[in-house]
């Protein structure tokens, strides 16, 4: 980072920021949140950049990138991975190709609201902050806040717990929160960090809940994960995957990654005879009740057992027990913002 | 490879051709190693609508679905409401990799959709013509083949034409149609008509033939746009190939695979047959109309007693059955019914010749090749496929379809020829096995799998880094949910070692997997709770019902209340009607009274008020008169008050002035007699206001009286009014329902005109049947007359008999008296024989004793006689001599007793034969003679005589 970035940064109360965005061939999507961001950039005036890594494994994307952005321009800049890797994959080649410390992982559905970055940089003052995330409404919807996370527990089954998408937006409408983990959309973490934890975990490819994983990482680590609610953006939820995946494939992933991820972090023994004394009952509920999509969910999750061993194995030592990340990473009502 | 074989009908429940040969081929399938599974539909009551049953049989699965709700039309038959949607589901579940379709009545088109749109391999086996005709067998319901392949006015006609049939409830469950000759006169000339598409002549509205014809041909081009969705049709033979082709099925798709059949249990046996034993034939299979067995049987009749019939099966069809069954035993066939599959061995091994008698164009029957299987030649009929599995004069004949003649004449050729049958019965092929053919679907599968692949629209292909778990989810999802549930129980196994998790054992296992909060618990209870919930509101509603139910009878009882009160009013209304036409008219003429009088009372109303008004202003104008009268009186009395004070000073003009005041006085008293006049008239006036108002106050009462007699009769009328308006609805409602009854009346005078022209046709019949009794009678009168005239010439045959009796009675008196002297001779002889015996032996003896002398004296004294000798020598012969007289005589009389004896036998013969014949001959007259006892009593008399 240059001394004179470096100083308008701080000029503005804010360090430079890297926004990685990992697409497929989303030009729809870029055509109409890119604009809004590189604008809110200028505004900024932080040095920060823009990196689009096109995930087409064709180029196409960074072919349309030049021809219409004239790419790379001002803080834009376009990159192509050779083959297409997925999300995790993808925000790896991005955030090891930005040049600042703080990576802003965005989606290419996410629209961002003017004055989202600061509010998360400041947040990551904190070094035991790990990440933050801003208020990410569902289709702009203030309402249905969807980047206000935890994990609850239903039958000894881990699940995502998002309170302010189910009613209770109005409680999360300031502040700022701990929530389990920042929704991989619209997360600002730092760079070194993020490379040094080999960042998002393959266990999860090639889509959904590595998110989760990163952050309940971070809280079993002895960090944690900040939700800003002065930080805000919308979300096109899923408007990428879904649209060239079918459906039941990617609930059939969203499903084996639950699954997966509670097997990663799962410790105790209690916990985890309980555990699996569920999951036999929900393979026989399912078996009667005829639901073979969650046969095939669990067969989907047990085929990757080895995959699994080796993820565990990547876990540092644990500061926070499974059941202590739960209840300490439980969003709680917005404190004020500082 | 995972198969479902799809059939309308399963053993145990259904037994026709179809049924057993799926079974078979299932069992095949299971012993080459795929995993089959049948699916089936069946009817059990106690069951829910549309649940499924699996059972497991001899190497595979049958899975049961449970069909309670027949079709309630055409389109409904074609596509059964939800069982394809059932069968999607199973689908879902088993993911079997071809689904061979044997059948798809009662079970619905959806069930090819089913299968096409989740990318199996759909294969169909054609054993009838339902892929492109929808009574599936070419055959109209009067059981006429049908040529017109795809002519939707033919198809229409068929269905116009069942419907006819539907009316008659004597004919059952007609299965395919019906004969002509069996229905009554009217449904024959409507259905006539309907089939030879004369629409006036049906007695259907053209409107109903339009619709009737719409929905044909949609219902048809549904099943042709759905069978183009099968990937393969297999035909058992060419005809039937060629007849798919011909109604529309892509010729690339349609493979002839003949029947294999289970051979292991049918043994060709050897079946030579002693001369004397009668030829069996055998008719095994459904005993339906169309199967030909009514012209089987009017050939075996033909063949009078020259061989056996045995005729195995049964069906739905109980009235055409139960008149074959009457039929053959009338003939004496032997019927045997239903039998068991696992006895039909049994049945084939114990007939020579089995009988297919078709009359619609078979396909390829199993139950001929069951029959080559056991060695049997076949007779059927020259029609259809059949020829592809009989060929002619090598293994069997083949007969023109519907010939009882041609059919008898056939089994003739068998009955005489034995050199035939053997021909016939060396000539029987090999029957391909259902292994073989098991193998050859192996192929014809993996064919089919191709075409279901190219068939299904390609996925879009994932991008590369999901392609990894795309295959698996697809791999996952394409099996069998059993196995998918195993591979999750094996992988839950591995799974706590790679947690670190501690090892339970099996008890808490179970205990952790079952007695925590489960899901299906929840849902179970959710449905009793639901259950229960339903149940109240099913109490409820029966409740509810109950007392809808009581509140109709309550109404029912009512509406009958009403009826009767409604007959009674029409009844009292005959009586009131003329009450009240005279209340009415009474009415009528006091209102017209009160009319008069109101109009009476009203003018002298008027006129008394314009009296009284006249009277006022006359009242006025004399007041008037009499105010002017008293101003001019006053003023006269001022000027008389003037002249008194001027009296001395008009003492002169007093005379004048009292003349004139005496005039004034006139003048006043004529005004006052005009005065008094007015007051005359005013009191005539007044007295005439009295009277008017003592009329009114008489017409008052009566006004008021009219007016409550009014008042009295308005609520009645209002009564009645309302009692007309209340009734109104009743009586339309009973006018409705009149004209419902009408309708009703119509359809019954209808159904009556039926009934009458059926009891016409009956009475023709009656009739034709007592003209046949007639005929029968005279005939029988005839014969009564022969029977007569022959009892007459059998009592003259009697008298005659008789004498001949006493003539034989006089012959046995000469026999008798001829025997007696026979025996009495006899006896002389016997005693004449006896005293020549004695003689003779005692002869004899003195011969002996003279020889034994003779022989001593001759070996004693040899030297010393020879004088002695000598003469001992001549009397030795002298003696010699003697005994051979007495021998000659006694052979003479031996001769002369056997004569007597022989003689005396042949009269003891002629007497017991002649009272033998005598005997018969009694019997037989006490008897009437048939015509072989005719020439046997000839024969007798002729005997006797």
């Amino acid at each position: 980072m240059s001394a004179d970035v470096q100083e308008r940064g701080d000029a503005v109360g804010t360090a430079p920021v890297s926004i990685v965005i990992a697409s497929l061939d989303d030009r729809d999507l870029l055509e109409r949140h890119l604009p809004p961001l590189l604008a809110e950039l200028e505004r900024r005036n932080a040095g920060d950049e823009v990196v689009v890594v096109d995930d087409t494994g064709q180029g196409s994307l960074l072919a349309w990138m030049e021809s219409r952005y004239g790419v790379p321009a001002g803080p834009l800049r376009a990159i192509a991975r050779e083959h297409n890797g997925g999300f995790a994959k993808a925000m790896w080649t991005g955030v090891e190709a930005a040049r600042h410390e703080l990576v802003f992982l965005m989606n290419p559905d996410v629209l961002v609201h003017p004055g989202f970055l600061e509010p998360l940089a400041a947040a990551l003052r904190d070094p035991m902050v790990h990440s933050a995330v801003p208020r990410l409404l569902l289709f702009g919807a203030e309402q249905r806040i969807e980047s206000v996370t935890g994990v609850r527990l239903r039958r000894d089954i881990a699940e995502v717990d998002q309170p302010a998408l189910e009613g209770q937006a109005e409680r999360y409408r300031s502040g700022v929160t701990e929530v389990t983990y920042a929704v991989g959309g619209a997360v600002l973490l730092r760079r070194a960090e993020f490379l040094a934890s080999g960042g998002f975990d393959p266990l999860y490819e090639p889509f959904y809940y590595e998110d989760l994983d990163l952050g309940f990482a971070a809280w079993r680590a002895g960090k944690k994960v900040l939700y800003c609610a002065d930080s805000v953006a919308e979300h096109h939820h899923r408007g990428t995957i879904r649209r060239r995946v079918d459906e039941r494939l990617v609930r059939a992933v969203i499903e084996r990654n639950r699954l997966l991820f509670q097997w990663r972090f799962l410790d105790g023994e209690e916990r985890l005879r309980r555990h699996l004394g569920a999951l036999e009952r929900m393979a026989v509920d399912a078996y009667l009740g005829e639901q073979r999509d969650e046969l095939i969910w669990m067969a989907l999750a047990l085929e990757r057992l080895e995959e699994l061993s080796a993820s565990r194995a990547r876990l540092g030592p644990a500061v926070r027990s499974f059941d202590q990340v739960v209840t300490d990473s439980s969003p709680r009502a917005a404190a004020p913002s500082p | 490879m995972r198969i479902c074989l799809v059939a309308h009908g399963f053993p145990p429940y259904e037994r026709s051709g179809v049924e057993n040969y799926t079974a078979a081929l299932a069992r095949a399938l299971a012993r080459a190693g795929h995993r089959v599974n049948v699916f089936a539909p069946r009817s059990v009551p106690e069951l829910p609508d549309l649940s499924l049953r699996r059972e497991e049989r001899d190497g595979y699965q049958v899975t049961w679905l449970n069909s309670r709700r027949p079709p309630r039309d055409p389109a409904e038959a074609l596509d059964p409401p939800q069982l394809a949607e059932r069968f999607g589901a199973w689908l879902d579940l088993e993911r079997p990799e071809v689904v061979h379709l044997q059948h798809v009545l009662k079970l619905g088109l959806g069930f090819i959709e089913r299968a096409a749109e989740r990318g199996l391999a759909v294969v169909y086996t054609a054993h009838d013509y339902y892929p492109i005709c929808h009574r599936f067998t070419l055959l109209r319901p009067d059981l006429t083949r049908c040529s017109t392949l795809g002519d939707a006015d033919a198809c229409t006609r068929c269905d116009l034409a069942l419907g006819r049939l539907n009316t008659v409830t004597s004919l059952g469950d007609y299965h395919l149609g019906a004969f002509p000759d069996s229905l009554p006169d009217s449904v024959r000339t409507s259905l006539q008509a309907v089939l030879e598409g004369d629409v006036p002549g049906s007695g259907l509205a053209p409107e109903e033939w339009t619709s009737a014809r719409a929905r044909r041909v949609s219902l048809d081009r549904r099943r042709a746009q759905v069978f183009q969705k099968v990937d393969l049709v297999l035909a058992p033979t060419r005809f039937l190939a060629d007849q798919l082709i011909a109604g529309g099925l892509p010729k690339s798709r349609i493979e002839v695979l003949p029947y294999g059949i289970d051979t292991a249990a049918l043994v060709a046996a050897d079946r030579k047959r002693a001369p004397h034993e009668p030829l069996r034939f055998g008719y095994v299979g459904s005993l339906t109309k169309h199967k030909g067995v009514h012209v089987l049987l009017d050939a075996f009749e033909a063949l009078d007693g020259r061989a056996e019939l045995h005729v195995h099966g049964d069906s739905t069809d109980k009235v055409y059955v139960g008149q074959m069954r009457d039929r053959a035993k009338r003939l004496g066939a032997h019927w045997h019914g239903a039998f068991e599959a696992r006895d039909l061995p049994g049945v084939l091994a114990r007939i020579d010749v089995l009988v297919a008698p078709s009359i619609w164009v078979e396909n390829q029957p199993l139950a001929i090749r069951e029959a080559f299987a056991s060695g049997l030649p076949v007779v059927t009929s020259d029609l259809g496929a059949l020829p592809e599995s009989v060929r002619d004069g090598v293994d069997g004949l083949l007969v023109p379809p519907g010939d009882p003649r041609a059919l008898a004449a056939a089994l003739g050729r068998l009955v005489d020829d034995a050199g035939l049958f053997e021909k016939l019965r060396r000539g029987v092929p090999k029957v391909k096995d259902v292994d073989v053919q098991v193998a050859e679907l192996g192929a014809l599968y993996e064919k089919a799998r191709a075409a279901a692949k190219r068939r299904l629209r390609a996925p879009p292909s994932p991008l590369a880094h999901l392609a990894d778990v795309a295959a698996r989810h697809g791999e996952l999802d394409a099996l069998p949910f059993d196995d998918l549930f195993a591979r999750v129980v094996r992988g839950l196994e591995r799974l706590g070692p790679v947690l670190g998790a501690p090892e339970m054992g099996g008890a808490e296992r179970t205990l952790r997997a079952f007695a925590g909060p489960s899901a299906t618990r929840e849902t179970l209870a959710d449905m009793r709770t639901e259950r229960t919930w339903l149940q109240t509101q099913a109490a409820g509603f029966t409740e509810a019902l109950g007392a809808s139910q009581r509140e109709v009878r309550w109404r029912e009882e009512r509406v009958a209340e009403l009826e009767r009160e409604v007959a009674w009013w029409k009844e009292r209304s005959k009586g009131s009607e003329t009450g009240l036409a005279a209340r009415a008219q009474e009415l009528s003429w006091r209102e017209a009274e009160l009319t008069a009088l109101r109009g009476e009372r009203d003018s002298l109303a008027a006129e008394l008020k314009s009296l009284a008004e006249e009277k006022l202003r006359e009242r006025k104008w004399l007041e008037d008169r009499i105010a002017a009268g008293a101003k001019e009186n006053e003023w006269l009395r001022g000027e008389r008050d003037g002249a008194l004070a001027k009296q001395a000073w008009l003492e002169e003009s007093r005379a004048e002035v009292e003349q004139r005041a005496a005039w004034l006085e006139g003048i006043r008293k004529e005004q006052a007699k005009k005065l008094a006049w007015l007051e005359g008239v005013r009191t005539e006036l007044d007295s005439k206001v009295v009277w008017l108002e003592g009329l009114r106050a008489e017409l008052e009462p009566k006004v008021a009286w009219l007016e409550e007699v009014k008042a009295e009769l308005e609520p009645k009328v209002a009564w009645l009014e309302g009692l007309k308006s209340e009734l109104e609805p009743k009586i339309a409602w009973l006018e409705e329902s009149l004209t419902g009854l009408g309708k009703e009346r119509d359809w019954l005078a209808q159904s009556v005109a039926n009934v009458t022209a059926e009891r016409d046709n009956l009475l023709d019949e009656q009739r034709a049947s007592q003209t046949e009794v007639d005929a029968l009678r005279e005939q029988l009168a005839a014969q009564m007359g022969e029977l007569e005239a022959e009892r007459a010439q059998r009592l003259a045959q009697a008298e005659e008999a008789k004498v001949r009796e006493r003539e034989l009675e006089t012959a046995r008196l000469e026999l008798e008296e001829e025997f007696r002297a026979a025996e009495e001779r006899s006896a002389r002889l016997q005693q004449r024989l006896s005293r020549e015996t004695e003689r003779a032996e005692s002869l004899q003896q003195a011969a002996r004793a003279w020889l034994q002398r003779l022989e001593q004296g001759t070996g004693g004294n040899t030297s010393a006689g020879a004088a002695g000798a000598a003469d001992a020598g001549s009397e030795q012969r002298a003696a010699a001599e003697l005994l051979e007289r007495f021998l000659e005589e006694l052979r003479w009389r031996r001769g002369e007793m056997r004569a007597a004896a022989a003689d005396m036998d042949a009269a003891r013969s002629r007497w017991v034969l002649a009272r033998t014949h005598l005997g018969r001959r009694a019997v037989r007259w006490g008897a009437a003679p048939s015509k072989g006892d005719e020439g046997r009593a000839a024969q007798a008399e002729g005997g006797g005589g």
